[in-house]
């Protein structure tokens, strides 16, 4: 049993070697191919977790458990890495050696995010959070020619280690007071001697580690810059895989360790929440450059996702998860056209765009529908997500939340739309006609479809979502 | 019981078909770029008449499946389901509803083919006569729809298409003036009839005819006592907009701006009739509220007399038709207030109003006839003058449909008009003396208008050079001055038809209905004859009464009011919102929050050192922040 519930992590990481190992038998020309490889390969795991390769229960001595909620996050990953390699073939020619190394470090990725989801244990949580965090530090600066790949690289690693650092000294303090590393023994702590002294600084410093991952204030610092000089892949798989595999984590801690003081988190999320509602939001208004824009814009969604977890019930955390779903293919939307604008015009600033409708109807539609839906216009995917969310924190009764959150999405509007205004409404700076390949077309089209669909018919992922959310919560 | 539905929704498909394929398949296209200059010429009125044909087969199919009795229809899917508010999409199958099918049908028939004449070179023909088949669709759902919303939705269906229809010509700045007042006019009564439908709902709980019927009949307590007035007034405010009754009348008149046949089709037959039409499909729920009914018969006795005095100084062919269309639906909306409050009680109005279609399209479409023959550069009856000699079916179609019109003994509108008058003569001796004074200026401005446009000689150089229509106009004229002739004779049976086997109590018009009645024409008719028979250059009336010949010709200054009304009332606290707007909420409000944002956001950018040692510290002290904040919880 304890083998088998790993296995479709352990297929994606040999399809990482697989890849690794092709990618050294490849020409440097053909080195497209490893990226429909992958693509392909995760696509026949997902079909295969769909089918019949989840085996639900708890192993590993109640280290690992996989439930509804860490299919339902390890689905999420696997599309949002198959929607990432097919943004990254099309942005291969831009990487000068390490093609293969580059596909396989994006599969290894994926595996540590599936590890993630499944985590009931502060020393799986460690090692799953550094397989994705330490793939990152290289995939960030993988354009090692290019100072600002590099810049990002290195704020990455050192501000990744320093909140690393924090996580396992929290660990140390709660290994200290509880005798144990599992969620279950601390809650049991908890639950008896309460929330105090070294065990409430070791949470302190374990939460301040994940609020790190998902970006939320003020462990937030490093995600413009690094947003922003991360090549564009890597950004994308930032802004959706790594924050949802810091919400899986927070929510399996929340949960799993720490319902025993649930007044303490509470409290503290929602401050957290509405503080990174306004900062991304407001920091966003000013900037000039796409990617720190959506950088930005991911700090905000943080906040949103925050609010969701903050509701503390299964509708709130079922409103997070739905939330995270929509958020996948919007913001992976916006992102493929970042990777073909950036094919055409070597530089990500919003200037760029201006025109763009005329240059390109479907890159300037599919932004167009990208934005709308992060914005939250229905009928989107992102307008059913804030939509719940905000259900959510209103059946709590949590109203300056809530209007915290409305000035955060009124705010969203005006830079997000005035990336549209730019598409539509500016004259281009150049006329001449942007091509775009066969393979992005049909991923646009796909996640074009994908967030409208999920905007127009919620029913069959709000039902999953749930479900998984009700089984966590209880 | 034969379940009908299906007819029912053959007959509301064809002119809902007709306008989109007219819409999609009738313009240039390489797909059959040989066949493009007949779909762009006449392919949308071949395919507009040929579903219109297909409706009025299955309307007469209708017609005699009621006749036969035992028909039913089945509701056929939810329209709204919204906690009490329960909506289905069911339709009325009725005496009532076939007749008023048929007439619609068959007024349109004539109008479509008579259309192709009239616009015959017009570039925009296919986008004509797919307005008329859409606005033809949307008034069949009017006469079927089984229940309030329904009605409702076609109301406004009917409403949009009769704007697109009277800014026809949209180049011309008059007709989309007269297409947008129509439009706003109308709106004002619609939403007064939406305020009624809710009254309605949340008194009975049901908007469907057939239940607020049962539901009236159920319990008679709970409704006495006025508990309708309003809703019944409320319901009667749509039918005085889309019937252009006082005070709402200022938009018919100027809707004349639209093509002829669209007039015709508007003004005589269809959208101003769907008023009294509703009146008549509501009839259970007015006749609850006598106060109401008082309401209604008067306004359209006073509707009637006013417009009927001011056609008699009106110059334009059409305006005076138009007026003429206000009175007799006066007339109508009359009928209703005054009826006997029983099953079937609406049968005078909805005999004036079948009789009507024939014989005002028939009027209106005389009228399209000389214009066509002026070119469509003159509507002055003043520039006209000896069209007999020239245009002798036209005139003798003109003068049938007045005859009618004026109730002259044998044709149509006798009947019908005897039957209203005498209805008003037994209920209430003010309104039969107002109805009998309009019946006798009724005679006097069309015989003026006979007099002046079409004997006597020729008043301009244009009048002398016109030539006889083609028959595809003629033919339809032909058409409705039979049916205006025959159509109130009882072995036609529309009076008869509609009581149905139920019975009325029959108020045959006494004798001295029918001499004062007659004594009025002839006083009419008398007057014209004095002042216009002698072919006078100029209207007598303005240069003997310049004062009355000012106040008609400024139509009681209505329009004039409505204007300053909307200049000051409206102007002012438009003013004032703008104001406010300018100054309140775009100043303070949207700048300011936008300041304040725009300011923020720069103030945070100032976190942003972009020094690594500055994000290791700003980490760190948030850490201890949090840390501080959990602590002293």
């Amino acid at each position: 049993m304890n083998l088998s519930s790993l296995k479709l992590e352990m297929a994606t990481a040999g399809l990482g070697m697989l890849v690794l190992m092709l990618g050294a038998f490849t020409r440097r020309d053909d080195k497209r191919f490893l990226g429909a490889i992958s693509a392909i390969g995760l696509t026949a795991i997902l079909a295969w977790s769909v089918c019949c390769g989840a085996v639900m229960g708890v192993g590993f001595d109640g280290m690992w458990v996989n439930d509804a909620m860490a299919l339902f996050f390890k689905r999420l990953f696997l599309i949002a890495t198959i929607l990432v390699t097919v943004m990254s073939a099309g942005f291969a020619g831009k990487i000068e050696s390490g093609v293969g190394e580059f596909f396989a470090l994006i599969l290894f990725a994926c595996t540590g995010m599936m590890l993630t989801a499944s985590v009931n244990d502060f020393v799986m949580l460690f090692v799953s959070l550094e397989t994705v965090t330490i793939t990152f530090y290289i995939l960030t600066s993988y354009l090692r020619r290019q100072v600002p790949s590099l810049e990002a690289g290195v704020k990455y690693l050192i501000l990744g280690a320093l909140s690393s650092a924090f996580l396992v000294y929290g660990i140390t303090f709660i290994y200290g007071a509880t005798g144990g590393t599992s969620f279950s023994g601390l809650a049991e702590f908890l639950k008896v001697n309460g929330a105090g002294g070294l065990v409430l600084l070791g949470v302190m410093l374990v939460l301040a580690g994940l609020g790190f991952k998902v970006a939320s204030v003020p462990f937030h610092i490093w995600v413009p810059d690094v947003y922003q000089g991360a090549p564009t892949p890597v950004t994308a798989f930032l802004a959706v895989g790594s924050k949802a595999a810091g919400f899986a984590l927070l929510l399996r801690l929340l949960y799993g360790g720490l319902l025993p003081m649930k007044a303490t988190w509470v409290a503290l999320i929602a401050v957290l929440a509405a503080l990174t509602i306004l900062y991304g939001n407001l920091a966003a208004i000013p900037q000039k450059n796409i990617k720190r824009l959506l950088g930005y814009s991911s700090i905000s969604h943080a906040g949103f996702l925050l609010l969701g977890v903050a509701a503390a019930t299964a509708f709130g955390t079922g409103a997070a998860l739905f939330y995270l779903f929509a958020y996948v293919f919007t913001n992976l939307g916006a992102f493929l056209v970042i990777v073909c604008m950036a094919n055409a015009t070597a530089d990500d600033e919003i200037a760029s765009y201006a025109g763009l409708a005329r240059r390109s109807p479907l890159l300037a539609a599919a932004m167009t529908v990208a934005l709308v839906s992060l914005a939250g216009v229905p009928p989107m995917a992102g307008f059913f997500a804030k939509f719940l969310i905000f259900s959510a924190v209103i059946g709590q009764q949590l109203w300056w939340l809530a209007a915290v959150g409305a000035v955060g999405v009124v705010a969203s509007l005006y830079y997000y739309l005035g990336v549209v205004k730019a598409m539509y409404w500016q004259e281009p700076r150049q006329e001449a006609a942007i091509a775009v390949g066969l393979t992005m077309k049909v991923a646009l089209w796909f996640v074009m479809a994908a967030t409208l669909a999920i905007g127009v018919f919620q029913g069959p992922v709000v039902e999953w979502a749930f479900e998984a959310a009700r089984e966590l919560v209880k | 019981m034969d379940d009908v539905t299906g007819l029912l929704w053959r007959i509301l498909a064809g002119p809902l078909c007709a306008a989109v394929v007219i819409v999609l398949i009738c313009r240039r296209s390489p797909f059959y770029a040989d066949f493009s200059p007949v779909m762009e010429r006449s392919a949308g009125a071949v395919i507009a008449i040929a579903f219109l044909l297909g409706s009025t087969w299955f309307a007469w199919m209708a017609l005699d499946a009621v006749k036969t009795g035992n028909v039913t229809t089945s509701p056929t899917y939810r329209f709204i389901d919204v906690g009490d508010l329960e909506v289905n999409v069911n339709w009325s199958l009725d005496r009532l509803s076939v007749m008023m099918a048929m007439i619609v049908c068959v007024v349109s028939l004539c109008i479509f083919v008579y259309s192709v004449g009239y616009m015959h070179g017009d570039p925009g023909i296919n986008r004509f006569f797919a307005k008329l088949s859409f606005f033809v669709f949307s008034m069949l759902g009017i006469v079927f729809s089984g229940n309030l919303v329904m009605m409702f939705v076609f109301w406004e269906l009917v409403g949009v298409s009769s704007y697109l229809l009277i800014g026809y010509w949209y180049q011309r700045p008059a007709a989309a003036e007269a297409g947008k007042k129509a439009f706003i006019v109308n709106r004002i009564g619609d939403f007064g009839f939406l305020l009624g439908i809710l009254l309605v709902w949340n008194v009975t709980g049901s908007v469907d005819f057939t239940d607020i019927r049962n539901y009236l009949k159920a319990h008679p307590a709970e409704v006495s006592g006025g508990v309708l007035t309003i809703p019944a007034l409320l319901i009667f405010c749509g039918a005085v907009g889309k019937s252009a009754q006082l005070p709402l009348h200022v938009w018919l008149p100027d809707a004349m701006e639209g093509p002829t046949p669209v007039s015709a089709l508007i003004h005589a037959a269809t959208m101003v009739a769907a008023g009294v039409y509703m009146l008549c499909r509501v009839s259970f729920l007015v006749f609850a509220s006598p106060a109401a009914m008082d309401v209604i018969a008067w306004i359209g006795g006073l509707t009637a007399l006013l417009s009927a005095v001011i056609a008699c100084q009106q110059n334009d062919i059409k305006r005076i038709l138009a007026y003429s269309t206000l009175s007799q639906l006066g007339y109508m909306v009359m009928a209703v207030g005054l009826s006997v409050p029983q099953v079937n009680g609406y049968m005078p109005a909805m005999f004036h109003l079948s009789t009507h279609a024939f014989f005002k399209s028939l009027l209106f479409l005389s009228a399209g006839s000389v214009i066509i023959a002026f070119h469509h550069a003159e509507q002055d009856i003043w520039k006209m003058g000896g069209l007999w000699k020239k245009m002798p079916i036209t005139t003798a179609c003109f003068t049938v449909g007045l005859l009618a019109l004026t109730g002259f003994p044998g044709l149509s509108g006798f009947f019908s008009k005897e039957t209203i008058l005498g209805l008003a003569r037994e209920r209430n001796e003010d309104l039969f003396t107002l109805a009998t004074v309009t019946a006798g200026f009724t005679s006097f401005y069309m015989f003026r208008a006979l007099f002046v446009a079409f004997l006597g000689q020729p008043r301009s150089e244009a009048a002398g050079k016109v030539k006889e229509s083609p028959w595809v106009v003629l033919g339809p004229l032909v058409a409705l001055a039979i049916l205006s002739v025959i159509g109130g004779y009882t072995w036609m049976g529309i009076p008869g038809w509609l009581v149905g086997d139920k019975g009325l109590s029959e108020a045959p018009a006494g004798t001295n209905v029918l001499l004062l009645a007659m004594l009025a024409f002839v006083m009419g008719l008398a007057l014209a004859v004095v002042f216009y028979l002698c072919g006078p250059a100029e209207d007598p009336v303005k240069t003997k009464f310049p004062f009355l010949h000012r106040i008609l010709w400024n139509k009681f200054g209505f329009d004039e009011f409505y204007l300053a009304l909307v200049k000051y009332v409206q102007g002012g606290l438009a003013a004032l919102c703008e104001l406010v707007d300018r100054w309140v909420i775009a100043g303070a409000g949207v700048r300011g929050t936008a300041g304040v944002a725009q300011t923020l956001g720069k103030m945070l950018q100032l976190f942003q050192t972009g020094g690594l040692q500055t994000y290791a510290f700003l980490f760190a002290a948030g850490l201890v922040i949090i840390l501080y904040y959990v602590v002293t919880q």
